[in-house]
């Protein structure tokens, strides 16, 4: 069945909630045991994952509605930065130079560092 | 509607597949603390009531995630994919917004204490983003032309540029949640279920 653009575009948002949906959970799930190391992880690997979806996009190996599924989606909801920064605005009143390293400096990097590698293979 | 109930039917599968999970990792955790409430019910049943009320919990967060994504498309989250000038500075508002929020709501508590993960977890951590931050912040400097012509590296000034837009979110998004408890009358700590 043919789809026309106005049933393309309801189902890239019905999927495109569905994957905030899950992000949302995945992040939750992951937070559980250690809301500091989970929040990182779910940050780092949501950033590397929107990096690829976008190289996936710069080279049309995905489709724009599959990006934003992905990217919006799953990349946007799986990384959060209001309960980041709920962590740090906590970490730094306690141990301020852990959050700073640990917390802060460190994910913020890695994130960068993988966004810039993501890119660089694609130039 | 066989699309939607197609987009339903995933839904269930990849979030409860994730509660039952997380579920059984938890479980007997939160059996020891239904145990002294419960002393009749045998230990399969009462995992059969964690399970059910994690899978309630993970379906609010599930529900508050699907919330703050559409929320974060209606406020212009498909930026990240375009070349709109105003991407980065939208989503720099939208997420101090949502941090000034989540310090309002942690102290106010305005919903069921059930329901405080699904608006603290699912809706904010669902509205705001952190890779898109990221991403916006790399893209910045090229979008401004600060780029060495030829290589396509970033200039000093446009590294400047996305350190800059880092540290102001950085900097915003800690005094819009400061700012959040104080109107909430609080300035404490946040409890759990962020």
């Amino acid at each position: 069945m043919m789809l026309g653009p106005d049933s393309t575009l309801v189902l890239t948002l019905l999927a495109t909630l569905v994957a905030g949906a899950v992000g949302a959970v995945v992040r939750a799930a992951l937070t559980v045991r250690s809301p500091r190391l989970g929040t990182a992880a779910a940050n780092v690997t949501g950033t590397a994952l929107l990096a690829l979806v976008l190289v996936a996009l710069e080279r049309g190996a995905i489709a724009a509605e599959a990006a934003v599924v992905l990217g919006v989606g799953l990349s946007g909801s799986l990384t959060t930065f209001s309960g980041w920064i709920a962590l740090l605005a906590d970490g730094l009143q306690d141990r301020p130079v852990r959050t700073l390293l640990v917390d802060l400096l460190l994910p913020l990097l890695v994130a960068v560092g993988v966004t810039v590698l993501a890119f660089a293979v694609v130039a | 509607m066989r699309s939607g109930g197609g987009a339903h039917g995933v839904l269930v599968v990849l979030v409860y597949g994730g509660v039952r999970r997380e579920s059984h990792r938890l479980g007997p955790a939160i059996a020891s603390v239904t145990q002294p409430m419960t002393p009749g019910v045998r230990s399969r049943d009462r995992m059969a009531i964690t399970d059910g009320l994690i899978g309630a919990r993970m379906l609010r967060i599930a529900l508050g995630g699907a919330l703050g994504t559409l929320l974060r498309l209606l406020a212009g989250g498909l930026v990240v994919l375009s070349a709109a000038p105003a991407g980065p500075l939208r989503l720099l508002a939208l997420n101090v917004a949502g941090a000034a929020v989540l310090g309002w709501v942690s102290v106010r508590r305005p919903v069921p204490a059930a329901w405080m993960p699904a608006l603290t977890t699912g809706l904010l951590g669902g509205l705001t983003t952190f890779s898109t931050m990221i991403v916006q912040a790399g893209t910045l400097g090229h979008d401004a032309g600060l780029v060495v012509e030829g290589s396509g590296r970033m200039t000093g000034a446009g590294l400047g540029l996305v350190a800059g837009y880092l540290t102001a979110s950085i900097t915003l998004g800690l005094a819009g949640l400061v700012l959040g408890r104080r109107l909430a009358g609080g300035g404490g700590r946040l409890g759990a279920g962020r």
